[in-house]
């Protein structure tokens, strides 16, 4: 007994940690969303649950057991202390990069669509997710490393755009340009909070300029949804199709909804629906009410991470709240601009609600590490 | 274990931070109020024509046909009907996963279809609908279904429909009519009852996905199909049997191509029988290519000029308006000059000391223009008028036409038209208007509209009887006078063939000339008798009209001897009792 204890102790320091010190506004967002996420998830298979119910009977089950080892796992992250990543943060790096260029050997990534997922016998596992947290760790380790007077310099700057390019580059191969872009946001994001000169900063969003005309140029199919953006009536059937049904349902939708379950549009009409047009079947089914619901949860889990960077007790803290909640929130409002029609179809999920277990999971772990940041700053302001 | 002090190195530059975190909200800021700013367009102000799009998209309105009524004979037995089929449509897009050839070799044999026709309604591999086969009955239908619900044929779909069908093929086929490709009627009471056989489509509006499937959760609208109405006829199948034999026989011993029988029950003008060739079989529409001139009813839709069996209506019109007495004689000549035209009588002699009887027995043209010239033609006409000539008898078939009458006044009429006229000539009528009007002479002077249809059964069971519309025109005395000149006439003529010899009958003969673009046809006739029994309480009126006989001209010899024929068959048929039976 005394054995568990004292290993116990090792790695959860239960002196300092206790259960009322989780950040209160940032668990209740952890634990809102995947709920929600469950219940649109589960109403947008419907059509699913009457074509094949023990299909969609597994499913719901996968979708509930991933939901519950989040939340564990959720738990437990915000236990360990976000400095003992550190040091670590290059070999779950090198993992990232190592299986995102395995995806690009054939035969690896099924199917002749892009490679995102890896395939193993018991799970399917997408690479640019751990990909996310990877970067996340790696850049603000490194951010926090950097001295004040380094972190300025070409040098410095040039080797934090290496570590972000590399597995970038290979994302965009897959090809996956909307998590790609989601990716070069982590390193702008840590750019900003850790001090990196302006000149430099703005060598981010040139380059995703870059990689994304690059990545149009080489993927027709992304350049045919830019213009069927632009012009839906290029591609009625298509992407314009895509962005249509949402609109659609969202106007079904109206203010209150039609209730939970009653949505028409998830029976086909929405592609993707329990995916990227998830809120789509929300907004049919729970209106504005619901949508902007959501929008306000992103906003507050920006606003509560940002105030958590400014009070993390170092760098790496500061960089990887405001990393973790930036990123997270970018995706969400990309998705949500996507459904809404702002912006052209992307193939991003919403974070924590789109049906997809690794973004879920990877994203619970990057609430838990929040946490634990903000127990820390919670400790740093202690007189 | 102590920290890293490595990363506990203090926030330097704090307001510098706090700007740049301030920025990355703001960015956040402007990205959730532009998702908004999208939400709140779709969800509030374009939400009215955005779900009326979404509804538009889903929502399929599908006609459920309604069951077309039956029409059946008098005593129940059906004349037509509606059985259930399919028609087998194809999605060949759909049907390739499943294997053409497969599918193929496999719906001939259900089909009894060579697989060629069937391959090559499924050779466009990209269409996504095209027939296979209309009208699929019953049994392979349910083999169809059977093997798409099991999955394994795909890429197809029955869809319900009708086919009309003719269980009595030709017999009564002109009062039944027919109906088109698309079930409606085209003649007849198909046609007459249109709208009270095809009933009340239904129809269902219900939100499909995109490949046709009902949305569960989606609007489901059901107006069920009121079906059609059944008609009950007033045609009795065993007098219409008989009529179709005789009308049949007639034709093949007189060498005639077409002629009618009509039987009717003077009292409520039920036709009992309506047999006329030619005739068609409305079973096997295709076969005629399109229209054939076997379709039209020449009962209700061809006129003729009545000839001799219209002088009992100036008969009866003059005594009606005591033009003339029974038993007053008058001396008739031969051949009459009238307003510069010369009548003659079929014999061309002067009888002597006439009685009106002896005009009808002799069926003299003369006496016939002699009385209507005696009533003057204001009053023939308005009597024409009362017996319904130039006017449909509103009988309940499709395509009755008026027929001719040219009343004085109008701008074709010559006076010497009321000669003509006054023994049937010049005048065009439909056999229909003759028994409508010869049944007022039958049953004690009401005029009778004449009527197929005895009764509707709506699909509840309930039951509605047509009218019966009489109108009196002539005075009762009128009739009884009337019925004894035609009785004493008849048996006043030598060796008359219309006399059964077993049942008490009167009639008129007629043998009329065929106008054709004013002139006549030479040696063309068209030979009729109308006559009624039994005399105590006439029931039963018959007319036989025979075309263009080729042996035999007059309406005696060939249209009396085939009433007898069809009164003594009709007479026992319907029970009444006879000399011999008595």
């Amino acid at each position: 007994m005394n054995n568990v204890v004292k290993r116990r102790s090792r790695l959860f320091e239960p002196d300092m940690v206790a259960w009322p010190e989780l950040d209160p506004v940032l668990l209740l967002i952890a634990v809102m969303l995947p709920l929600v996420g469950l219940v649109a998830v589960t109403s947008a298979r419907m059509p699913q649950g009457a074509e094949n119910p023990t299909l969609f009977g597994a499913e719901t089950l996968r979708h509930l057991c991933i939901t519950a080892i989040g939340f564990g796992l959720c738990i437990v992250a915000a236990q360990i202390d976000y400095r003992r990543y550190g040091s670590k943060s290059w070999v779950l790096y090198t993992i990232s990069v190592l299986l995102l260029a395995a995806l690009l050997v054939p035969g690896v990534a099924e199917g002749d669509g892009p490679r995102r997922w890896l395939n193993t016998p018991l799970i399917s596992f997408q690479p640019s997710e751990l990909t996310k947290l990877s970067l996340l760790l790696l850049l603000s380790y490194g951010a926090g490393k950097s001295s004040s007077s380094s972190i300025g310099s070409l040098k410095t700057f040039s080797f934090g755009l290496a570590v972000l390019l590399i597995p970038t580059l290979l994302i965009v191969a897959q090809p996956d340009l909307g998590t790609s872009l989601i990716i070069l946001t982590i390193g702008g994001a840590i750019g900003l909070v850790s001090g990196t000169k302006w000149r430099h900063l703005i060598a981010v969003p040139t380059l995703a300029a870059i990689a994304g005309l690059v990545s149009v140029a080489l993927n027709p199919y992304q350049w045919t949804r830019v213009r069927s953006f632009l012009d839906p009536s290029l591609d009625p059937l298509g992407d314009a199709y895509q962005a249509k049904q949402t609109l659609l349902a969202l106007g079904s939708g109206g203010i209150a909804g039609k209730g939970l379950g009653m949505g028409t549009m998830k029976y086909q009409y929405l592609p993707a629906a329990p995916t990227d047009s998830i809120l789509a079947v929300i907004g049919e089914e729970g209106g504005l009410l619901a949508t902007s619901l959501i929008v306000v949860i992103f906003m507050t889990l920006l606003a509560r991470g940002l105030w958590i960077a400014a009070h993390a007790p170092d760098t790496f803290g500061q960089c990887l709240a405001a990393g973790i909640s930036f990123q997270i929130t970018m995706q969400a409002f990309v998705n949500i601009l996507v459904v809404a029609g702002h912006l052209p179809v992307t193939g991003l999920p919403l974070p924590f609600i789109s049906s997809g277990g690794s973004s879920l999971i990877i994203s619970l772990i990057m609430m838990g590490i929040l946490l634990n940041i903000a127990r820390a700053s919670h400790m740093s302001q202690k007189p | 274990m102590t920290q890293n002090t490595k990363h506990t190195k203090k926030v330097s530059s704090k307001p510098k931070l706090s700007r740049r975190l301030l920025l990355m909200g703001g960015f956040g800021g402007i990205l959730a109020t532009g998702s908004m700013h999208g939400l709140i367009n779709s969800h509030l102000h374009n939400a009215g024509a955005l779900s009326a799009s979404a509804s538009i998209q889903q929502r399929r309105e599908r006609i459920v046909a309604s069951q077309r009524g039956q029409i059946m004979a008098r005593d129940g037995s059906v004349m037509a009907m509606s059985r259930s089929v399919n028609t087998l449509i194809a999605s060949p897009n759909v049907v390739v996963e499943y294997g053409v050839e497969r599918t193929t070799s496999w719906l001939a044999t259900v089909l009894n279809q060579s697989p060629e026709k069937l391959s090559q309604a499924l050779s466009d591999q990209k269409s996504k609908y095209t027939v296979l086969a209309r009208q699929v009955e019953a049994g392979p239908s349910r083999q169809i279904r059977l093997a798409i619900t099991s999955g394994e044929f795909g890429g197809l779909r029955l869809e319900p429909t009708s086919r009309r069908s003719y269980p009595s093929g030709e017999l009564g086929a002109h009062v039944v009519g027919f109906v088109n490709g698309e079930g409606v009627g085209q003649s007849g009471v198909e046609r007459f009852y249109d709208l009270e056989l095809t009933g009340q489509p239904g129809r269902i509006i219900s939100d499909l996905d995109p490949s046709g499937k009902p949305i569960p959760v989606g609007r489901y609208d059901p107006l069920a199909a009121r079906d059609g109405s059944s008609l009950q006829l007033t045609i009795d199948r065993g007098i219409q049997h008989i009529a179709e034999q005789e009308i049949e026989a007639a034709l093949a011993t007189y060498g005639s191509e077409g002629g009618s029988i009509i039987v009717a029950d003077p009292r409520n003008g039920d036709i009992l029988a309506m047999a006329n060739r030619p005739v068609f079989d409305p079973g096997s529409l295709h076969s005629y290519n399109g229209w054939s001139r076997s379709f039209l009813n020449p009962a209700v839709s061809l006129i003729y000029d009545p000839g001799s069996t219209f002088k009992i209506f100036t008969m009866a019109s003059a005594l009606d308006a005591e033009a003339i007495r029974p038993h007053s004689t008058h001396n008739l000549p031969g051949i009459y000059e009238y307003w510069g035209l010369e009548f003659q009588n079929w014999d061309k002699k002067t009888y002597p000391n006439q009685s009106m009887t002896s005009v009808l027995a002799n069926s003299s043209n003369t006496g016939a223009l002699w009385v209507a010239n005696r009533m003057g033609a204001d009053r023939f006409y308005d009597y024409v008028d009362l017996f319904g000539f130039g006017r449909q008898s509103g009988i309940d078939l499709a395509g009755e036409v008026d027929g001719l009458v040219k009343t004085r006044g109008s701008l074709t009429w010559y006076p010497s038209d009321l000669a003509a006229n006054s023994f049937g000539q010049s005048i065009s009528v439909t056999p229909i208007q003759m028994v409508s009007a010869f049944s007022a002479i039958a049953n004690g002077g009401e005029l009778v509209q004449p009527r197929v249809v005895r009764s509707i059964i709506n699909p509840t069971g309930s039951i509605t009887d047509t009218d019966i519309n009489k109108k009196r025109i002539l005075k009762l005395s009128t009739v009884r006078t009337l019925q004894q000149m035609m009785y004493d006439a008849e048996h006043a003529v030598a060796g008359n063939k219309s006399l059964s010899t077993n049942y008490e009958t009167t009639g008129k003969t007629g043998t009329a000339e065929i106008s054709d673009n004013g002139g006549i046809l030479p040696e063309q006739t068209i030979a009729s008798y109308i006559g009624f029994g039994p005399l105590e309480e006439p029931s039963i009126l018959i007319m036989v009209k025979i075309d263009r006989p080729q042996r035999g001209t007059w309406g005696s010899q060939v249209a009396s001897p085939v009433f007898r024929r069809m009164v003594n068959r009709v007479f026992r048929y319907k029970g009444v009792p006879g000399k011999s039976q008595t």
